[in-house]
């Protein structure tokens, strides 16, 4: 052994070893001294100068020749009042790794740190904007003549409130690697769905091909003295991506691209391989934004849209409006898309106009507006029909697996009245051999109301749609004052009807009055005045059913049929679409309501009322703000018309005509 | 004699000239007057025999009159002798002349609606058609209680017999007994 360290000088080797161990030790320990100072004076000068912050960091430690380590780092604001304990943490670092440049601390005696790794960063996103914008003063200009060379890289940091913090799996995790140079800047990144923590096939899966939902983005620039070129701006993800070109002259982006997207839902069935792993080439977009150009402008509080325009499935469209940066990131966006090529997408449209703001609530969301269609119709309304619909508290429900929209109120104005729904969820899904679906479920005044609009393409490209509708335990009392055309209705109403929306309008239906109230209908009016039975005017029912047909020739209501106490009402009735009506009705009456008038209890008593079929029945026809009536023959009028004199039927054809004309005249 | 006879004699004559004045105006009103119920009678008169040119210029006399009691009677003449005499482009404008006039007049607005559509109707004007039909049912509301139908009915100023017959799903038109339009709804 001796012989061997003698003969190949083992030994110096060891003691020089051991001296540059010694070196390396008191290097490290040193360092990390000098460091730990250096940070208490970096967090109180800090603190000094943006006393509303409140920066603290764990143990530092040099690792040679030129890396740093930082534990704990955290940014706290500052608690306002003496007392009160500190506000929630805006974003902590449990491992931050800096590199600096050891030419530049040897040759100019500065620390100039060129690589940031950032790891399991955790940050309250608003807050922490607007901490990034108090403290951004302090650090150097990334931008100038003199533009620093870093690289940063955050690894899955997550960016949520600190009441989503609880739980671990919401929110995203976000990959991101950033490098400037002098004349480059390369951003990538990938947003990628938190959870995926259990050990299971999927969870592996995930981690060795990234999650099926992953986001990913690329921007690559060539840094100029006045403007930068935006040579790619890339946003993928395996349901569609989006390419942007441009100028960048520090606050003003002007780009022009493409966006590609595939809004057909995926079965969560298919698995974790089935939905991410679609190779780009085979992307089938449903949804093709050509022609994008526009221009954005980013300033410290806000980015402003300044009218993009593009072509949507060859449908012009413009959007202009801002996106703030601070607090709840409130936003404001005017959408127009005005073109006859809109009725293929939305059938007899042919004008959207929408006016939504936004603002950030709780990781949502949240949406309130306007948007404003313009439809052409034929019949009842002709000309272009208006619908406005004016929303409030529309967020995105369950992204991720099965994405919806929520809306808390919605108020559909159209020219015949108003309708007030609340609480509606709206679910998207074309998986169905082409045919896309869209279902709402949500209330109407005190009723539930569920709908479902069924979209197929057709051959020529046109789309065809149909809508089914559902409503259960309505009190019309509740609409009639939004819907003046039910005032003369009233009672709890369920029903069911399916529609062909388009030029071939049609509906069809069947509607369930119950424990209601008929009045100031005219015939009935007539009726009633006429013959004496004065209960006749607000006719209170238990039942009525209806069956109701609506297409451009007009609207039929068959089956009508009519259950009170006493009197039962049968018939049908059509309006056409010149507004002239054409029914028969029939009313039935027991022998014990005769009795409510004084004259035809007079006329038809007899000795067994019960074999006296009291069927009055009439035909109706004319203008609907005028209608003709005949009263047709039946037992009831043979009997009248042979118990009174002619004179009476005279005089009683008379005083009708002035009861009738006397409203118009 | 003198002065005050002078007086008497200016005053006597502003007064005889006053009465002189006054008397002529009322001849020359009662004059017009007499002339409108002169023409309208000539023009009855005229009409009755058959003379309907005659009747023409009587009833178009009376149009030329500014204020006259009989301007409806001779505005519905007019518009009539041009359908009759197969004007159907005079008859039309004198037609919408009468209705833009007097809209619900009872029952003559009615008949003029039925001559307007009639003409229409033989110009293939559908739409015009379809507007005046429109029109002729929303003209009176009816009520059949004891009776299958109503009529109405309307001597014309050429004497021909007007009869409109209201059931509840239709009107029949006829003039002098011959149908001449059925209004179906």
């Amino acid at each position: 052994m001796a012989f061997h360290l003698k003969r190949y000088c083992i030994k110096p080797l060891l003691v020089c070893g051991a001296f540059i161990f010694l070196l390396f030790c008191l290097a490290v320990g040193l360092g990390t001294w000098r460091l730990n100072v250096l940070k208490d004076l970096f967090l109180t000068s800090l603190h000094e100068r943006f006393p509303q912050y409140h920066l603290e960091a764990g143990p530092v430690f040099f690792l040679p020749p030129n890396g740093v380590i930082v534990k704990n780092f955290f940014i706290q604001r500052t608690a306002e009042q003496k007392g009160k304990a500190s506000e929630r943490i805006l974003a902590g670092v449990p491992t931050t790794v800096l590199r600096f440049s050891v030419k530049k601390y040897f040759f100019e005696r500065e620390i100039s740190f060129y690589f940031f790794y950032l790891r399991s960063l955790r940050g309250d996103y608003p807050a922490l904007l607007q901490a990034w914008g108090d403290l951004s003063s302090f650090l150097p200009s990334l931008s100038g003549p003199d533009r620093p060379c870093f690289t940063v890289k955050l690894r899955e940091a997550r960016l949520v409130s600190s009441e989503e913090e609880q739980d671990p799996d919401r929110g995203v995790n976000i990959h991101v690697v950033f490098r400037q140079t002098q004349r480059q800047l390369d951003l990538k990144g990938r947003l990628c769905p938190t959870g995926g923590r259990h050990c299971s096939w999927g969870g592996l899966v995930r981690r060795v091909m990234g999650y099926p939902g992953d986001l990913t983005f690329q921007l690559a620039m060539d840094l100029g003295a006045g403007k930068s070129r935006i040579k790619d701006l890339i946003i993928k993800h395996p349901q569609g991506e989006g390419n942007w070109r441009g100028l960048w002259d520090g606050h003003t982006a002007e780009l022009s691209g493409y966006a590609l997207w595939d809004t057909r839902r995926r079965d969560p069935k298919e698995g974790p391989l089935g939905q991410g792993l679609i190779p780009a080439g085979r992307l089938d977009p449903d949804l093709v934004i050509l022609d994008m150009h526009g221009r954005v402008k980013v300033t410290p509080d806000e980015i402003l849209v300044d009218g993009i325009r593009f072509d949507m499935n060859s449908i012009p469209v413009r959007i202009s409006g801002r996106i703030g940066t601070r607090g709840e990131l409130s936003t404001h966006f005017l959408f127009q898309a005005l073109s006859p090529k809109l009725e293929k997408v939305l059938p007899g449209c042919h004008s959207i106009q929408a006016d939504i703001r936004s603002h950030m609530k709780r990781c949502h969301w949240i949406s309130s507006g306007t948007v404003t269609l313009l439809a052409r119709s034929s019949w009842p309304l002709p000309g272009d029909t208006k619908v406005e619909l004016r929303l409030s508290g529309l967020h995105v429900q369950d992204p991720l697996h099965r994405p919806g929209l929520a809306v808390e109120e919605l108020t559909v104005m159209c020219p015949s009245g108003i309708i007030h729904l609340t609480g509606l969820d709206m679910f998207w899904n074309s998986q169905l051999n082409g045919i896309g679906c869209l279902s709402l479920t949500g209330r109407m005044y005190s009723g539930d109301i569920s709908s479902r609009m069924w979209f197929k393409k057709g051959s020529d490209g046109d789309v065809r749609s149909f809508l089914s509708w559902d409503f259960q335990n309505l009190r019309l009392e509740d609409w009639r004052q939004d819907w003046p055309a039910l005032s003369p209705l009233s009672g709890q109403v369920s029903g069911r009807y399916f529609s062909r929306l388009g030029p071939q309008f049609s509906m069809k239906g069947k509607m369930l009055v119950t424990d209601g109230v008929l009045s100031r209908v005219r015939f009935l009016e007539w009726f009633s005045t006429a013959f004496g039975f004065n209960a006749m005017k607000h006719l209170r029912f238990d039942t009525l059913f209806l069956s109701v047909v609506m297409d451009p020739s007009g609207i039929h209501f068959d089956r009508l049929n009519l259950n009170s106490d006493g009197v039962r009402i049968r018939g049908n009735l059509s309006l056409s679409d010149k507004n002239m009506v054409s029914s028969r009705i029939s009313i039935l009456m027991e022998p014990f309501y005769i009795k409510q008038s004084l004259e035809l209890a007079q006329v038809l008593r007899e000795k067994n009322p019960e074999t006296l079929n009291y069927n009055f029945e009439f035909q109706l026809s004319g203008p609907a703000d005028a209608v003709n009536f005949q009263w047709l023959p039946s037992e009831v009028k043979a009997l009248i018309q042979k118990r009174i004199p002619d004179f009476i039927e005279r005089r009683i054809e008379r005083n009708i005509d002035q009861m009738i004309q006397a409203p118009q005249r | 004699m003198g002065r005050g006879f002078f007086k008497k004699c200016i005053i006597l004559l502003i007064v005889a000239g006053g009465i002189l004045g006054v008397s002529a105006f009322g001849a020359l009103t009662s004059g017009e007057a007499a002339s409108g119920s002169d023409l309208y009678s000539r023009a009855r008169e005229a009409a009755q025999t058959g003379r309907r040119d005659a009747a023409y210029a009587y009833y178009n006399s009376i149009l030329r009159l500014p204020q006259s009691k009989y301007h409806k009677t001779a505005l519905f003449a007019k518009a009539e002798y041009f359908l009759i005499s197969g004007d159907t482009y005079s008859a039309k404008s004198a037609w919408q002349l009468f209705l833009a006039q007097y809209p619900r007049e009872i029952p003559e607005t009615l008949f003029a609606l039925v001559n307007s559509y009639h003409i229409a109707r033989k110009e293939k004007a559908e739409v015009e058609a379809a507007a005046i039909k429109q029109q002729i049912v929303q003209y009176q509301q009816l009520s059949l209680i004891f009776r299958k139908s109503k009529d109405f009915c309307f001597m014309s100023p050429f004497f021909r017999r007007y009869q409109a017959v209201y059931s509840i799903d239709k009107i029949e038109f006829m003039i002098d007994g011959i149908p001449f339009e059925t209004i179906l709804y």
